[in-house]
């Protein structure tokens, strides 16, 4: 039902269409993470000023090309998704060609590009699974294919981008990865005793083979992986961080004093923040990172088609597991993996995917503003 | 808006479990029950929840006031170590860079708590993992005592003053008789056996478990712990490898927790580039402090461990290149509980780097001057002379500009390559270069012939008793002086070299110099008396320090009364002979100077009578690119007639340009005018070696800009040595 007039043409227009609630928080925490950054940059890095204004250059890039991408509708995100699927893929399988590889990196998941610089394939291939993946589960909504053959898909599109992670080995974004299918999963309508019967067959299966089966190296070598917290170098890391958080008090630690939090300004960038900004400034962080996160699912939940909603859930998903395992682990309360804090942590590539992800649950949003009636009551 | 949504999704799919009973009203317990029936609303209400324990964790930290004092009470008890200064670089006029820096990774050992026991299992780990990682570690130890079977390397003298030693073990020698066991800790153990276990056993309590080699491996690393003891439980690490890899650093860094108290750091080691081993004279080398130089530089905070400049430029400019050692924390894991109290990196102080030095040196002229040196001394020894004994086997050449003292080269022959002092510590082949050219008394190649050695200057002496004739009214250019082939002067009687039988007839000034005539300038520096000659040597810089920006310059003799007292004991000596100021007016007697000196005043000679400041600090260069000393230019105008000078510049033309002139054959075919004077100056050995050969020059002779002045030691005749300011001369001009 499409109401004429001045209601209409906003709709269309750009800034009336935009969901200012999505955006608007990822940029106060965008804000935020470069007020924290400079911060931490300047004690600990020689070229502090370079580094800071490269993520500063990533922010504005970033803002940019989620812009970019509001434009695009369905049909183009269908496109834009198995491309960049397809380029994920290539990139992954890159990771294991010598000559990009990044040199001394301690997982083999890094890779270096002429021009663009290093940045994880793992990233894009995330956000290309969710968007490639969601036309599949669409499909099998719709039975335009039959269960068996959309779970082959389903299986086909994930199988090869697991596989290439498990070698590389990067067992923190596998698990991410599983994760977010198992979001998608969810909300495409499974019905809840099977998704109760898989999960704790898993976990039952699990556990016999994890006591029983595996050696005792290979079982240390799986909890290294999954929990690295266990390894006791990480101990002080979150003694450190949680030292730090403290140190910040109400309204920040200001006698220029700081903790040493190794990897502040990526991995425990929330330390820093905390440490500069005290309670006043994590409150409105986790409330933005929270709003944000409520809006996206309901972004996912009033998506205009049911590729879109799978789509935004499984983005958000990822966002999801990277804003609370990061906050998690800097506060204690999660195993420290590598995971860094998203729109946040230093990391030039990182900032762009996120705004990417970021572009396509606008790109939804909008497209739903602008496609069917909204209840301006609400 | 719930009830929109729904209508959308309703369009396309239908939910397999009901919505049916979404619809039941508006209530809150309604609305919630929705919630809960809707898969995304579940997810992020899971998230939220998520969210408000994250939330809540933070608040607890951040509210709880402890939080806050703990860190205020941690900051202030860091161990703080020092960061040494990277040393600033020496480079050339053109920006050649001669001596750099290099960083190196070090490793050292803090006390992080660790009781013996701990330490010991420590330290082995971290033995075993750098042999494992092909690093060297101290091997102190290994210099007095090994293992496998135990003994001692050194003399039992030698021994016996390790083992006294107090600030080490400080035993005491035992009273004859006396049965010394491993557990008494006040005799000396003559023993090698006896001595192990005392080692293994009493001092550093090496647990039973270990085997022999294990044991031994502790011990070398407890050793230099043990040498340093003071120092590491004042907090002070204590290094116990250099030069390790970059992979090893960080296998340590990840493993700090095994390795407490193992620290890094960055070194900066001296690296001279090949070239600087042509210019190893001017830019010296560095070494480790003495003790008379910690005497003078403590002062300025200079530690007992410093590595300092020696000699040459890399001494003078000491204060310039050292820079200021900065102060970092460090934090070590202990084994206390209070674990990963760490520090910011951002308290502590900066190293300062050294500033950097240009010199005025041209490396091209620079390699010119030693490669034609090296050339003509051979040359010189080959060549058949009935003078010549074949044995010419050093010298130095100095070329300097006129009109700035900048020093262009400055060599001396036999060199070293200053970059056996920097690796003698880890390069056994350099270390016994280093002792060579420390023992060579002979060919003393650590000796700048330039400017730390006096030399008679013979004939290059001349033009001074000329402008003291000249000066003092004795003679004119136009005076005629008759040379009969032998003059007797005050008793003692002079032969012409040259025509012992009937001389070289009349001579006037320009003949004279251009013969260089022996008689002639006897006869007239005699007329002139050696009070006038002597003035005259002071004024033009002779037997006085130049000042040059480089340690050990020697100030050289002018011959005068004065000095004839003050050399001589004996009374009857002293006494001034008429022959005297005959021989001093040709160079000879006590007269020697060194090269620059005769650089410098063939320089004033050529510059129209300014004395310059020889100099080879262009300047001091910050690290980024600015200035921070800039060259300073100093000449003084000596009170010398311009017309006495000209003819004395004429004469010295002539010296090429005269058919029986002692330089015609050495620049014959050269585009350009060259004023020079040769000398051959007896050294009073000539019974046993050959007469040293000088040479001083200066070019363009109209319009000079640069002056050369050389020495060829046993090199027999001063125009044999014309050949290097030949070339000099060629790369200077760009004629070659």
């Amino acid at each position: 039902m499409d109401r004429p007039g001045i209601e209409r043409s906003q709709r269309e227009s750009f800034f009336g269409a935009l969901d200012y609630w999505l955006f608007v928080p990822v940029l106060l925490i965008s804000a935020m993470g470069l007020y924290a950054l400079s911060g931490v940059l300047y004690p600990d890095y020689a070229n502090a000023s370079a580094v800071f204004v490269k993520q500063a250059g990533a922010v504005m890039g970033g803002v940019t090309i989620a812009i970019v991408l509001c434009l695009l509708d369905i049909p183009t995100l269908k496109l834009l998704g198995w491309a960049t699927y397809g380029v994920g893929l290539v990139l992954l399988a890159l990771v294991l060609v010598d000559g990009y590889r990044l040199p001394g990196a301690s997982a083999d998941s890094w890779l270096s590009i002429p021009l663009i610089g290093t940045l994880q394939p793992s990233e894009i291939a995330k956000a290309g699974l969710a968007m490639a993946s969601a036309f599949v589960f669409e499909d099998m909504k719709t039975k335009r294919i039959t269960y068996p053959a959309g779970v082959l898909r389903i299986a086909a599109i994930f199988l090869p981008v697991l596989a290439l992670i498990y070698k590389q080995p990067d067992f923190g974004t596998m698990i991410v990865v599983v994760f977010m299918l198992v979001c998608m999963v969810f909300t495409w309508g499974i019905r809840l005793r099977y998704f109760l019967i898989t999960v704790s067959t898993a976990i039952l299966a699990a556990i016999p083979i994890f006591l029983f089966v595996l050696k005792t190296f290979q079982r240390n070598r799986l909890l290294a992986f999954l929990f690295p917290g266990l390894d006791p170098t990480m101990a002080y890391q979150v003694d450190q961080s949680r030292l730090a958080i403290g140190s910040g008090g109400l309204i920040g630690n200001l006698t220029g004093t700081s903790v040493t939090v190794p990897v502040k300004a990526s991995d425990f960038i929330y330390a820093g923040l905390a440490e500069r900004m005290g309670f006043v400034g994590t409150t409105a962080l986790v409330v933005f990172v929270f709003f944000f996160l409520a809006r996206a699912f309901y972004v996912a939940s009033h998506a205009p088609t049911p590729a879109t909603s799978y789509m935004a859930a499984g983005i958000s998903a990822v966002f999801a597991f990277h804003f609370i395992e990061n906050l998690g682990m800097n506060v204690g309360l999660m195993p420290v993996t590598g995971i860094p804090l998203p729109f946040v942590s230093l990391g030039g590539t990182a900032m762009v995917v996120n705004f990417f992800s970021l572009g396509i649950l606008l790109a939804i949003s909008m497209e739903r503003n602008r496609t069917q009636e909204v209840d301006r009551t609400v | 808006m719930t009830s929109r949504r729904r209508n959308a999704e309703r369009k396309v799919v239908r939910r397999p479990e009901g919505r049916e009973t979404g619809g039941e009203g508006s209530s809150f317990f309604a609305r919630a029950r929705r919630l809960l029936r809707d898969r995304y609303g579940l997810l992020a209400l899971l998230f939220v929840l998520c969210g408000v324990l994250i939330f809540a964790t933070t608040a607890s930290l951040q509210l709880t006031p402890t939080a806050g004092v703990e860190i205020g009470s941690t900051t202030g008890v860091s161990q703080q170590r020092v960061v040494k200064a990277t040393r600033g670089d020496i480079y050339d006029r053109t920006g050649q860079p001669l001596a750099v820096s290099s960083t190196i990774l070090d490793l050292s050992v803090a006390y992080a708590g660790l009781d013996s026991a701990s330490l010991n299992a420590m330290l082995l780990d971290l033995a075993q993992m750098l042999e494992a990682r092909g690093e060297t570690y101290d091997d102190g130890l290994a210099d007095h005592f090994t293992v496998g079977p135990a003994k001692f390397v050194g003399t039992d003298a030698d021994t016996a003053v390790w083992q006294t030693d107090k600030s080490l073990f400080g035993l005491k020698a035992a009273p004859t008789g006396t049965v010394v066991s491993y557990y008494d800790k006040t005799y000396v153990k003559t023993d090698p056996y006896v001595f192990y276990r005392y080692l293994r056993e009493t001092l550093f309590q090496i647990d039973a478990k270990y085997n022999d080699a294990d044991a031994y491996r502790i011990m070398r690393l407890r050793y230099v712990i043990f040498k340093n003891s003071w120092a590491f439980r004042t907090g002070t690490p204590i290094q116990v490898s250099t030069d390790v890899q970059s992979t090893t650093v960080h296998f340590l860094e990840e493993q700090n927790f095994r390795f407490r108290g193992v620290l890094s750091s960055t070194e900066s080691r001296r690296v001279y580039l090949p070239d600087a081993k042509y210019a190893s004279h001017v830019i010296g080398y560095v070494g480790a402090i003495s003790a008379k130089q910690y005497d003078e530089l403590s002062a300025v905070g200079y530690s007992p461990n410093e590595i300092v400049g020696q000699t040459g430029i890399e001494a003078y400019a000491e204060r310039y290149l050292h820079g200021v050692d900065g102060v970092e924390p460090y934090n070590v894991w202990t084994s206390a509980g209070a674990a990963g109290i760490f520090f910011s990196e951002a308290a502590g102080r900066a190293s300062v780097s050294g500033y950097d030095v240009r010199l005025t040196l041209d490396m091209r002229l620079q390699k010119v001057a030693i490669d034609s040196l090296v050339k003509n001394i051979e040359y010189i020894k080959q060549k058949q002379d009935s003078k010549s004994k074949n044995d010419a086997d050093s010298g130095a050449v100095v070329m300097m500009d006129v009109r700035t003292g900048e020093i262009l080269a400055m060599a001396s022959y036999p060199y070293y390559d200053p970059n056996d002092f920097a690796n003698a510590g880890s390069d056994p082949a350099a270390a016994k270069r280093v002792a060579a050219y420390l023992a060579d008394t002979k060919d003393k190649p650590m000796l700048n012939r330039a400017i730390m050695e006096n030399y008679a200057p013979g004939s290059t002496f001349k033009p001074i008793t000329a402008i003291a004739a000249l000066e003092s009214g004795t003679i004119t250019p136009t005076t005629v002086v008759h040379d009969p082939g032998t003059v007797d002067i005050g008793g003692w009687t002079f032969h012409c070299l040259e025509y012992p039988l009937h001389g070289h007839g009349d001579l006037v000034l320009t003949r004279g110099m251009a013969t260089s005539c022996n008689i002639f300038f006897q006869l007239i520096g005699s007329w002139t008396g050696i009070d006038q000659i002597d003035a005259w040597g002071a004024r033009f810089g002779l037997g006085e320090y130049t000042g040059v920006d480089l340690p050990g310059e020697v100030r050289g003799i002018r011959a005068s009364k004065e000095m004839k007292k003050r050399l001589r004991m004996n009374p009857e000596d002293q006494v001034w002979f008429p022959a005297d100021t005959a021989q001093t007016a040709i160079g000879q007697f006590d007269n020697s100077f060194t090269i620059l000196q005769l650089c410098r005043y063939t320089a004033a000679l050529a510059n129209g009578g300014y004395l310059v400041t020889p100099h080879v600090i262009k300047e001091i260069v910050r690290s980024d690119g600015s200035i921070l000393v800039p060259e300073t230019l100093a000449k003084t105008k000596i009170d010398v007639s311009d017309a006495n000078l000209a003819a004395i510049r004429t004469a010295m033309k002539a010296v090429v340009t005269d058919r029986q002139g002692t330089g015609r054959a050495a620049f014959k075919g050269f585009p350009i005018a060259v004023a020079c004077k040769t000398g051959t100056a007896e050294t009073g050995l000539e019974d046993k070696s050959s007469s040293n050969a000088l040479f001083i020059c200066y070019a363009p002779a109209d319009n000079p800009q640069v002056a050369i002045a050389q020495i060829v030691e046993k090199g027999v005749w001063g125009s044999n040595t014309a050949g290097i300011a030949r070339d000099l001369l060629t790369a200077y001009f760009g004629l070659g």
